[in-house]
């Protein structure tokens, strides 16, 4: 039993870390503009698809193929971001961005489907399938890789924000766009800016993932969703309790993988549902006072 | 002549929906084919959910990504009951809907305080469970392999309905929807829930239960979802985890877009339209996905207020439109207050604290409001006047100290309840409810004093309908009272500010509060305007209402108060008549202003 | 130096601002006193770009800076100092400094270093805070810090509004004491006040708006004497 338990913490870690970078996209524009990409899965889907172009048709390296794919994903994020938010921010129902990046989803995935056909593509690792012993678990370098790779991504991108000054303006643009625009900050140039970096940090979740599961056009859907409930579990304006939020709802569904695996599929959603009853800004977001 | 029930619905509406109803008859008859007859079947109950949907996004504004879950519930329920138990279709499917009904009650929980994205994910979490529910639970619904043989539905005789005698229950059903929908949305019920859209603190100042109106919503809203689910269910004859998925929940939400959310009749044109859009472009299947998505896109962009709503828009349109009924105002003027019957102070603030974080917006400050007087409370900005008022109206609990209405002490008291003690107020910035327009502003403002319930308004019994109209002409008096009756019809956001602000003021007045606090009722109001809010203010004082007024503007402070306190940093540095307030030293200091001469050194 | 002519602000029905004519002279205190919703606040975001314009002009050394975005204004030599302060609570007392010359900080990193100094100069406590987060500072530091961080950009012309805000009176006089050692340096400055005394003491000229409209305006001293504002402002 503990040996099982050791194992799905450490399974539950690979794919939480996965998670949590994704949700990480979530925040950065969350916080800038109020407004998240929900189509986030299907930009996760293009990365690992582009990456197996690269690192297998085109045999590229690995690496060459993550930079592909990240530029690939940045690009379409500036585009998203011109069609679905600009376009609806303004608008009297202020869920509009919803429907239009769930638009663009169907488009992106309508896509993916005519471009690489429906079949699931095999992705080996880079790093070979030899499985590696911690204590009595087993891992493969992929998902070691996993780990490190998006762990250090997500802090990587919070000592962006708090750091270079480019970082420290989409701050300040995320705390308050008005004072931001008098300092002289293009509001909407770090607008674009966040949905680009958001967009990247999927296309990375999705060559990083690719290895240990399959890539196929239908890959996107549900890790983007679960990356929505795991931010929002640990509260979307808050980076840290993202990144615990991605890596417990990782860790929770493997360890009901072990009670039941349709246990596993649908824990998720409860939790999140549970959470927001009590608390309706998640565990560790921001209590919102409003103003009167 | 009135009916005892339907009683608002005129001989134009009973003619259009016998005309609804004479096209629903004739229609399988004229065109029989079994094809098209099963695709009039799907648009109707379809448009069933669609319209379930936008009593939820188009009135209470709450977006709901998981109304395949409730569908499927209504569904599954039905279809079960049918074929594992054997019950008859009349028994699973009222069952079904009332399951599903009970699903949207206990989904309105975590909606009630989860706002934006957060709100965005109870119901597409919701969603999700349900998928993977109908897919995993295989015991219960044989996930992808369904549950097949669900018969139709028997006719008294007990042979099986035709395909077009169920396409008529089908259709005659979404028009019974339409109609108890077209009840409910058009009277007090949907201008509780656009209120609630609006602010739901201003609603929650005139005494409406935020939270119980929010899961009405969801109630109607679901079993709506599962009368469509039902009907869905015993049409197809075989159900699977196939269909229950998120893009039917997205696709019902854009027949709702696409119609235009909020109008009567938007969920009709959105879902007929969307339906038949894949019959049309069935041939294009490597396509259609683009069309789908490329129409989404559409809509939300250059359709936000949808296809009917953008006509209602025209400007032809809108001067086809009837002119609204002139309402008389009820002789006999005005009611304003609820009777005042002790001399205890109305309402006092015993060493109040409220902190935010760390900083004391209010610090240990003791205010008895005696009653039938009017008391100016100034002090600089940021000295705790309007945190005074949200604590004394509940918005803010307070962190310290306890405050006495009519000498008891409360407890923990929501701002509804207090509004239901006779406490209301009016807002610094001016919260209005949305599109709501001016009359039904006050009408709202009535809310405690309505006893006609959801029941009576879904039916539009008599009592009901006599009951607004009665009300209708209250609100009117009012309107008169505080000087903008000739703008009862308009929209409320389209008034100049000044008489956004004297709207405020009639609208907690319908309250017939015992205490009302005016939060700077002079701020942007032209000096014109400011002569009639004085007069306004001193009548509502002799007709026995007490009054707590906030106000930067010293003289017409120092013109109507009884007494004044005034605050600074959250203390109260001074009480007493304006000309003792007036002379108070450290009142000067702290707000009037001393000189500035040590600045030149 | 600024000048504006029959400017006018719609917020969808409501109109803020109903043509106001309106002047700031060159090494000038213009003060713009009027109650809440008088259209103060109004007149200086429409000059800095953040509210949107229905109609008139602004000019600034004669050139039509009208409509021009909020980011490029500040290009322009013209600063706005928020009312409420606005400071970028999570960010640090040297971050908002640094946010505050974002407009000419590229390749110049040793200037804005120096205008970093030469404001914690001006107020030296901002130095004893410089890596505290600003939203931890009392009222009167934010204040201080949104009066330098304004600085930072070398403005030409600042736009103030409600500096006195939820201040303590001697706060309050510090800063109007700051207020008028910036004109002395040469900068020009509109300040919009609720604390009409305290501006009419500070300013040259004055402008009273009321419901959008300039009902009065001339030298600072007179307009203290006019007998309306007296009584409407001064509680006289």
């Amino acid at each position: 039993m503990f040996v099982k338990i050791w194992q799905a913490l450490v399974s539950g870690l690979s794919v939480g870390s996965i998670y949590a970078l994704i949700a990480q996209g979530y925040y950065v524009t969350y916080i800038t503009t109020g407004a998240l990409n929900f189509g986030q899965g299907e930009f996760l889907m293009i990365g690992a698809l582009f990456g197996v172009t690269c690192y297998i048709t085109l045999g590229l390296p690995y690496a060459i193929a993550v930079v592909a794919a990240v530029v690939l994903l940045s690009a379409m994020g500036a585009g998203l971001e011109r069609i679905a938010i600009r376009t609806t921010l303004r608008h009297a129902l202020s869920l509009s961005w919803v429907l239009s990046t769930v638009a663009v989803s169907i488009i992106v995935r309508n896509a993916a489907v005519q471009i690489w056909g429906p079949e699931q593509v095999k992705f080996p690792s880079p790093f070979g399938d030899k499985v590696l012993r911690i204590g009595e678990a087993g891992i493969f370098p992929q998902e070691l890789f996993i780990i490190f790779g998006s762990i250090g991504t997500v802090l990587l991108v919070q000592f962006f924000l708090k750091r270079a000054v480019l970082g420290k303006a989409l701050t300040a643009v995320a705390y308050n766009r008005r004072a931001a625009a008098v300092m002289g900050i293009d509001v909407q140039r770090m607008v674009v800016l966040a949905f680009v970096l958001s967009s990247a940090l999927a296309g990375l979740g999705g060559v990083l993932i690719a290895p240990i599961t399959f890539a196929w056009a239908y890959m996107g859907t549900v890790p983007g969703i679960k990356a929505f409930a795991a931010a929002i579990i640990g509260g979307l304006e808050n980076p840290i309790g993202i990144l615990i939020g991605g890596l417990a709802v990782g860790v929770l569904e493997q360890f009901f993988g072990i009670i039941n695996s349709n246990l596993k599929e649908g824990i998720t959603f409860l939790f999140v549902l549970l959470i927001l009853a009590v608390r309706p800004t998640g565990l560790m977001g921001r209590k919102e006072i409003e103003k009167v | 002549m009135r009916l005892p029930v339907f009683a608002n619905t005129g001989p134009r509406d009973w003619a259009r929906f016998a005309a609804a109803a004479i096209v629903i008859l004739a229609l399988p008859l004229v065109l029989h084919d079994p094809f098209f007859v099963l695709v009039m079947q799907s648009l109707a109950y379809l448009f069933i959910v669609s319209l379930g949907l936008d009593i939820l996004v188009g009135w209470t504004g709450q977006i709901s990504l998981g109304h395949a879950g409730l569908y499927a519930i209504g569904a599954y329920t039905s279809a079960l009951l049918a074929t594992r138990a054997g019950w008859p279709f009349w028994v699973s499917a009222p069952l079904g809907v009332a399951v599903a009904g009970v699903a949207g009650a206990l989904l309105a929980i975590p909606s009630l305080r989860a706002k934006g994205p957060y709100l965005a994910m109870v119901t597409l979490a919701f969603g999700f469970m349900m998928e993977v529910t109908t897919n995993r639970w295989q015991s219960l619904t044989n996930g992808p392999m369904g549950v097949s043989a669900i018969p139709a539905p028997t006719l008294p005789g007990g042979e099986e309905m035709t395909p077009t005698q169920y396409f008529w229950l089908i259709a005659g059903v979404a028009l019974l929807c339409q109609l108890l929908a077209n009840n409910l949305l058009g009277s007090r019920v949907g201008r509780t829930l656009l209120a609630l859209r609006g602010s739901e603190i201003a609603a929650q100042s005139v005494g409406v239960n935020v939270y119980r109106w929010k899961v009405l919503a969801f109630v109607i809203s679901s079993v709506y979802a599962g009368l469509g689910g039902v009907f869905f269910a015993h049409q197809n004859g075989f159900i699977n985890s196939d269909t229950f998925v998120f893009a039917l929940s997205v696709s019902f939400l854009t027949s709702v877009l696409m119609g235009g959310s909020g109008t009567l009749y938007g969920p009709l044109v959105g879902s007929v339209i969307l339906n038949l859009i894949p019959t049309v472009f069935a041939r294009l299947h490597d396509y259609h996905l683009y069309i789908y998505g490329g129409i989404i896109l559409v809509t939300i962009i250059f359709l936000p207020d949808g296809i009917v709503g953008s006509v209602l828009k025209l400007p032809v349109v809108r001067r086809w439109r009837r002119p609204p009924p002139r309402i008389e105002p009820e002789p006999g003027g005005l009611a304003l207050s609820q009777a005042q019957n002790n001399r205890e102070p109305v309402i006092e603030a015993r060493n109040v604290t409220r902190d935010f974080g760390g900083i004391r917006a209010l610090d240990r400050v003791n205010i008895a409001v005696q009653p039938g007087v009017v008391h100016g409370l100034i002090g600089p900005n940021g000295s705790g006047k309007s945190t005074f008022v949200n604590v004394l109206t509940g918005l803010y609990p307070p962190s310290g100290g306890e405050i006495l209405l009519g000498g008891r002490v409360l407890g923990r008291v929501r701002p509804h309840q207090m509004a239901k003690l006779g406490v209301t107020r009016t807002f610094q910035s001016i919260r209005l409810f949305g599109g709501l327009s001016v009359l039904d502003h006050v009408m709202v403002g009535f809310h405690l004093h309505l006893r006609a319930g959801v029941w009576q308004h879904l039916l539009q019994t008599a009592a009901a309908v006599h009951e607004e109209e009665q009300f209708r002409r209250k609100a009117m008096t009012l309107l008169q009272f505080v000087g903008i009756a000739d703008r009862a019809h308009e929209i409320a956001s389209n008034l100049p500010y000044g008489q956004q602000r004297l709207l405020e003021i009639a609208r907690a007045l319908a309250v017939r509060p015992r205490l009302l606090l005016l939060d700077e009722p002079a701020a942007g109001v032209n000096p014109t305007e400011i002569q009639r809010l004085v007069k306004i203010i001193r009548d509502i004082r002799d007709a026995g209402v007490t009054q707590v007024v906030i106000e930067h503007h010293m003289e017409l402070i120092m013109g109507i108060s009884d007494v004044v306190s005034v605050l600074d940093f959250g203390e109260k540095i001074a009480q007493g008549t304006t000309a003792e307030v007036q002379r108070d030293p450290k009142v000067i200091e702290a707000y009037l202003g001393t000189g500035l001469e040590t600045a030149h050194a | 130096m600024l000048e504006v002519r029959g400017l006018r602000v719609d917020y969808g029905h409501v109109q803020a601002l109903r043509g106001i004519d309106l002047e700031a002279r060159e090494r000038e205190i213009t003060a713009i006193i009027g109650s809440n919703g008088a259209g103060k606040t109004s007149t200086l975001m429409a000059v800095s770009g953040l509210a949107p314009i229905a109609g008139g002009e602004v000019r600034l050394n004669g050139e039509a800076i009208t409509r021009t975005p909020a980011h490029r204004v500040t290009a322009l030599g013209i600063s706005q100092i928020l009312e409420g302060r606005q400071l970028f609570a999570d960010q640090s007392v040297e971050d908002n400094l640094l946010l505050g010359a974002y407009s000419r900080l590229r390749g110049n990193r040793a200037r804005v270093a120096e205008l970093m100094e030469r404001e914690m100069d001006r107020f030296p406590i901002l130095r004893k805070r410089r890596r505290q987060l600003a939203g931890t500072l009392s009222g009167g530091e934010q204040q201080m810090l949104a009066i330098a961080r304004g600085l930072m950009s070398e403005p030409k012309l600042i736009l103030m509004d409600e500096p006195s805000m939820g201040l303590a009176p001697l706060v309050v006089l510090e800063i109007a004491r700051t207020i008028r050692a910036l004109r002395d340096e040469g900068v020009t400055i509109v300040l919009v006040e609720q604390m009409a005394t305290v501006a009419l003491e500070l300013a040259d000229r004055a402008y009273v708006l009321e419901n959008g409209r300039v009902t009065l305006s001339g030298p600072a001293r007179e307009v203290a004497q006019n007998p309306e504002v007296k009584r409407a402002y001064l509680g006289a």
